[in-house]
């Protein structure tokens, strides 16, 4: 047994370990803290990165938690989507976490910074836990663990709204875990099976003999998920939360928390439940119009913000609106167009919160009209907007085009283009709320005198350098991930 | 022959970095940038160029395969050299133009950091080999021309470029929307003809080309889009005036003739594909579009006072005499449509030659006077010879007068007008369609002689006088070396229409003997004379007949104008619908609220009032124990009695037994002790009983008491706990003035519903399906 082949483990225990160590660290030896969460989501980092180039040399591979074989034992199991997600949640978590370290000092009471990076890590594991398990109890366990360290991570500024928007979230949140658990009880009684793999081979049959259970179990998934996932209309409680947190928490939980759910939900419909099933009840097309309601209104919603966080937090819901719809329309293209986004919108919905974070660290100012001329006091966090405000409307040469090109041409695939057209108005929605923003911060010079901004840190600055430079990278160079999307699609879709 | 040669790259790189170091120049030296910034046009140029040899013997292609997951691609034939080659060095002449130009306005730097990568996109556009780079060139070429057109970010500026962007970014998209329906069908975005491959993939080209021409329409002006034209020539400084129409204009009529011109032609013309008719039809439509575009173009100029206004709808009207070339070449076909393209291609690049001159003249006027309205800025002949005599060069250029280069190419178009009408089959309407080209014809006239009567000629303003006439030497090089190519052209016009309009027609699918008969045309004989006369005797009609009026002074009022009686209400409602569908949203959730509120408070009521009556319940309840309790003392007591009696019973028996005992004393002495010992004992049982029946009927009072208190605690208790939701309830509803999404019990009533409804519908389809 060599240490590589516990990576899938380790890299859900270690974050988990250190997340304990934490609080002691913020104890004894404060200045510790950053670098060992650092150290930790590296490591993490590291080991996906293994991951995805075992799976991508070898194929998937899955691992039995203390040698207990399925269905006795929880199985990990590290597929290319899992593979793929894994290294989204840890290398775009590392660079926000990176940008946080200096964000965080300013936004947070000292004391509850090692909470803060307890918080973090408990996340980061739970994220990874929720897309590499193969098994659905412990996907639930995981997705409890993800809502309770998401809440503390917003509620830990203790403002009011904070407060407010966490308990909603909270309670919203509960909802959500308990129509799933519902739905694991569901799917337990017709099958007998937790395990991802058995379940599978079990239900066809279960299917013919008790449709009613796994219709429900089907809903309440898709809605439990759809909650967490802020799938319009069960979008409500994301506005406020994803605004009202510190930067960092709203760009972890804008880029990444609310995808790993999709990432569940993908997995659940696809490789779960049977194709039959799917052809008998609409849900496929349920979720395509819910995306596409979401990927409309959330764009109208945005156009009318004018806080800035707040904007970005409603473009959210149209963006995962586009994750769905690549999942709704069940072609190759749009599922990896679907898939290519949770990457391309994690690296540019990241880049623009901690770009608007660093304008709030900076000047402390979040209406968008406080913004005019900032280009020329704030130059970086500026052109990295202006990059993500590219790749949000989907300019070639920015990575948001080529996930657009796929969800555009996977629509055209199965006859649909009225859904091209969606993708095509929603652009232009995304250049109204974006493009005055830019040219703003570039071309218009603020009303009255402000004082110069705060000199931004470098821990600050290298982050936002390094996402904007991903987004032309993928923009350019989309083959670097490309591969292990379609290998994704592929499997999912049974090719 | 295909060659691969890195030369298209290069010409899109060099200006790209070329522009970086310019920038960086910028903050070394003034001088110094400049000269970099015309060195590297001139660099771009010379590649541009040297690409002839390749483009005479075939084309030159090179590809990227990773890039952008679908791969860059250049392509590079006649056609796309030609237009290259017109870029590069109306480029060239801005830039050595802005030199001078520029010298008094801020962030230069800036400006030619954008003005090289404009230009490199600009390229990019006609140097790409397939429709997903051209679209990729477009839409770069639409934000960093953004940059130019608000160079001087008055809010005037910014409103121009904001229009400028916005229909920019649709057109795009209009763009993309076609390019991936082609994409999905055919499976090829090549720049070829391929009409029977979209027909076999069932794609319907009367949905495609729309999009197409609204994506390249908006680029080159055609009219209803041309709106973003005027304002931003207006804002724009002249530099950019003139490439933008020299070239970036001319990007979009090169998107034009390759859609309609080429990917929606047949590869093998002998035999029609089935459904190809509707191309001819659509090419009328871009006919009359082009109509539309020409006269509207030309009327609106007639009425502006601001030059740079004036020769841009000069610009939108002079693109319909190219849309409709266009549309004659679709509409014609194989056969005759040779014409068409020849006519928009010779006129692309005269065009491009004049109207360029035209704005650098009138950028040198401002440069001296600092305002171009012509209701202010008169007389300048006397001042400024020079420049008049290049502006009526150019004037006869455009006026198509004999000599001057415009000639020959109105010559074609008109010829391409009335030979749509001749070969086009029976439509009538074509007839009327050359006469409104006539009408053009003359209102273009008008428009000059208005705009060169008005700046050139009258009596100058007292503010004028004392200015300092001095015109840069490097202007002055420049409008004459384009007077000298509008009068060479002029004079040898069958020299640019056979060495380079009729070579950039080989690729495409028109009947090699259109261009042979075109390249024997003598032009300057009377069956071409004929229509510039007509024209000028109509113009000079004209000309009388609105100063006489005084219509040129009209002001148009703004409900006449596209812009506010479409675009701008189309703006406005939507704005309108995104508000109110917000705070429609959450009124809804805010009504929801309010009614839920009102309901719990009533729930409240009623379970205030269910409290009281529990409590009355337990009231007499408690009476009804009391009652019990007293039955029972009653019951006790009725017991006691029977107790007593039975005691006094046995006292008699006991008595009896006393006497019978004295009758039989002596024998059962003893027997009769023990008898009153049991009597006794008897007697003492009886107390006991007694007193603890009389104990049990005080602990059931004491007992009914304690339920009679809790009654009315609890009773209590619930009336607080009635009023402590109700205050709840009350604090939770919150006010009607804070308009929020932060309803928790909406929210979970929210997902309710979803939950529900995608049950129902799921088990729906399973039930009845």
């Amino acid at each position: 047994m060599n240490f590589s082949q516990h990576l899938p483990a380790l890299i859900v225990v270690v974050p988990l370990l250190f997340a304990f160590v934490m609080p002691l660290l913020a104890r004894w030896r404060k200045q510790w803290c950053v670098p060992v969460t650092l150290g930790a989501i590296i490591f993490s980092f590291a080991a996906a990165l293994q991951m995805a180039f075992q799976v991508m040399s070898t194929g998937p591979f899955s691992y039995y938690m203390g040698d207990w074989p399925p269905p006795w034992g929880i199985e990990l199991g590290i597929d290319y989507l899992a593979a793929f997600a894994a290294l989204t949640i840890n290398g775009v978590g590392l660079l926000i976490i990176w940008f946080g370290s200096k964000d965080l000092l300013h936004e947070l009471k000292p004391e509850v910074l090692g909470w803060y990076y307890t918080l973090y890590l408990l996340l980061m594991a739970s994220m990874v836990g929720i897309v590499i398990t193969n098994d659905i109890f412990n996907m639930f366990v995981f997705l409890e663990i993800c809502a309770i360290a998401s809440c503390g991570i917003i509620s830990i500024k203790e403002s009011r709204d904070c407060i407010e928007a966490a308990f909603k979230y909270l309670v919203l949140s509960v909802l959500g875990s308990g129509a799933f658990l519902l739905a694991v009880a569901l799917l337990y009684m017709v099958t007998g099976h937790l395990n991802f793999t058995f379940m599978a081979e079990a239900l066809p049959e279960a299917m013919v003999l008790y449709p009613n259970n796994l219709l429900v179990a089907m809903g309440l998934l898709v809605v439990g998920l759809g909650v967490k996932a802020a799938l319009f209309p069960l979008h409500v409680w994301l506005p406020d939360a994803h605004s009202s947190a510190p930067s960092p928490s709203s760009a972890v939980l804008s880029a990444l928390v609310i995808k790993v759910y999709a990432v569940a939900m993908i997995r659940l419909l696809y490789l779960v439940f049977p194709r039959e099933l799917l052809g008998i009840a609409p849900v496929m097309e349920m979720i395509l119009w819910m995306s596409t309601l979401a990927i409309i209104i959330g764009s109208m919603f945005a156009i009318v913000q004018d806080d800035i966080k707040k904007m970005l937090a409603y473009s959210s819901i149209a963006q995962i609106g586009y994750v769905f719809l690549g999942v709704g329309l069940m072609s190759e293209s749009a599922l990896v167009g679907g898939i290519l986004h949770i990457f391309n919108h994690a690296t540019m919905k990241s880049m623009l919160f901690l770009a608007a974070g660093a304008f709030i660290y900076g000047t402390g100012a979040r209406k968008l009209s406080e913004l005019k001329g900032i280009g020329h006091t704030m130059p970086i966090p500026t052109i990295a907007f202006c990059i993500g405000a590219f790749s949000m409307v989907g300019i070639p040469i920015t990575s948001g085009f080529i996930s657009k090109w796929y969800l555009a041409l996977g629509a055209l695939d199965v006859g649909r283009p009225f859904f091209t057209a969606v993708i095509l108005i929603s652009s232009l929605l995304n250049g109204i709320y974006y493009l005055p923003i830019v040219v703003n911060a570039f071309f218009s010079k603020p009303e009255e005198a402000v004082p110069a901004p705060k000199q931004l840190p470098r821990e600050m600055l290298v982050p936002l350098a390094l996402l904007s430079f991903g987004v032309i990278l993928f923009g350019v160079y989309p083959s670097l991930i490309l591969g292990i999307v379609y290998r994704a699609a592929q499997l999912l879709l049974g090719l | 022959m295909i060659f691969t040669s890195f030369l298209p790259v290069a010409a899109i790189l060099v200006p790209w970095l070329g522009a970086l170091a310019v920038f960086l120049a910028g903050y070394l030296s003034e001088k110094l940038r400049n000269l970099l910034a015309v060195l590297v046009a001139l660099a771009t140029c010379g590649i541009v160029l040297s690409l002839y040899p390749y483009v005479q013997a075939g084309t030159a292609v090179y590809r990227f395969a990773d890039l952008m997951s679908f791969g860059l691609y250049f392509r590079v034939d006649f056609l796309s050299f030609v237009f290259a080659a017109l870029f590069s060095l109306s480029w060239l002449f801005a830039t050595i133009y802005a030199t001078v130009y520029m010298k008094k306005e801020h962030a230069q730097n800036r400006f030619y950091l954008f003005l090289l990568l404009t230009f490199a996109h600009c390229l990019g556009v006609v140097l790409a080999g397939d429709l997903f780079s051209l679209f990729l060139f477009f839409e770069l070429m639409t934000f960093s021309s953004y940059v130019l057109v608000i160079h001087r970010q008055t809010p005037g500026a910014i409103r121009a470029g904001n229009i400028a962007i916005y229909m920019g970014v649709a057109g795009g998209l209009a763009l993309l929307m076609g390019i991936f329906i082609i994409f999905a069908g055919v499976g090829s975005l090549d720049l070829v003809p391929m009409l029977e491959r979209i027909l076999a993939a069932g794609i319907n080209p009367l949905l495609v080309i729309p999009l197409f021409m609204v994506g390249f329409g908006i680029k080159m002006g055609m009219a209803p889009l041309h709106i973003w034209m005027p304002r931003a020539y207006e804002e724009g400084p002249s530099p950019i005036n003139a490439i933008s129409s020299a070239a970036m204009l001319k990007a979009g009529a090169y998107g034009m003739i390759r859609i309609m011109g080429m990917v929606f032609t047949p590869a093998n013309p002998s035999v029609m594909p089935a459904g190809a008719e509707v191309i001819k039809h659509i090419g009328l439509a871009v006919i009359w579009f082009g109509i539309f575009t020409m006269v509207m173009g030309a009327a609106l100029a007639i009425l502006q006072h601001n030059a740079k206004r004036i020769l841009a709808y000069s610009s939108v009207s002079q693109m319909g005499y190219i849309l409709m070339c266009i549309g004659v070449a679709a509409f014609l076909g194989f056969e005759k449509g040779a014409i068409g393209f020849s006519g928009a291609m010779y006129h692309i690049i005269n065009h491009s030659v004049f109207k360029a001159a035209l704005f650098m003249v009138v950028g040198a006027v401002y440069l001296i006077t600092l305002d171009v309205d012509i209701s202010r800025v008169r007389g300048m002949m006397k001042k400024l010879p020079f420049l008049a005599i290049v502006f009526l060069i150019s004037y006869v250029a455009i006026a198509g007068v004999p000599g001057g280069s415009g000639y020959a190419s109105k010559a074609i178009m008109h010829r391409a007008i009335v030979y749509a009408y001749k070969y086009g089959g029976e439509f009538t309407s074509l007839w009327v369609a050359e006469k409104f080209y006539v009408l053009a014809s003359a209102m273009t006239v008008v428009y000059f002689a208005k705009l060169f009567a008005g700046m050139f000629l009258g009596k100058m303003r007292k503010e004028h006088v004392s200015l300092n006439f001095r015109v840069s030497p490097l202007i002055k090089a420049i409008l004459f070396l384009y007077s000298a190519t509008i009068l060479a052209v002029g004079f040898f016009p069958n020299f640019v229409l056979n060495r380079i309009v009729i070579p950039a027609g080989a690729g495409f699918s028109f009947d090699a003997y259109g261009f042979k008969a075109l390249k024997e045309i003598n032009f300057f004989l009377w069956y071409d004379l004929q229509e510039p006369l007509l024209v000028f005797a109509l113009a000079a009609v004209m000309y009388l007949v609105l100063d006489h009026k005084r219509i040129f002074d009209w002001k148009a009022p703004e409900w006449l104008s596209i812009e506010y009686s479409f675009f701008l209400p189309t703006a406005r409602f939507f704005f309108r619908t995104c508000c109110n569908f917000g705070t429609a949203f959450d009124t809804a959730i805010n009504r929801t609220y309010l009614q839920s509120g009102k309901i719990a408070t009533e729930m409240c009521k009623y379970i205030t009032v269910f409290d009281s009556s529990v409590n009355k319940v337990y009231e007499s309840s408690g009476g009804a124990a009391r009652r019990l309790a007293e039955q029972a003392e009653k019951f006790d007591g009725v017991i006691n009695e029977a107790y007593e009696k039975s005691g006094g019973v046995a006292r008699k028996i006991a008595d009896g037994a006393e006497q019978f005992d004295g009758v039989i004393n002596e024998a059962y002495e003893k027997s009769g002790g023990v008898a009153r010992m049991i009597a006794d004992g008897a007697e003492q049982f009886d107390g006991v009983i007694n007193e603890a029946y009389e104990k049990s009927g005080q602990m059931a009072r004491q007992l009914a008491d304690k339920t009679a208190e809790l009654d009315s605690s609890l009773g209590e208790v619930y009336e607080q706990s009635g009023e402590h939701s109700r205050s709840l309830w009350e604090r939770m509803r919150g006010s009607q003035s804070d308009w929020n999404i932060k309803n928790l019990n909406f929210d979970s009533l929210l997902i309710a519903l979803t939950l529900g409804l995608f049950l129902i519908i799921l088990l729906y389809y399973t039930r009845f399906n």
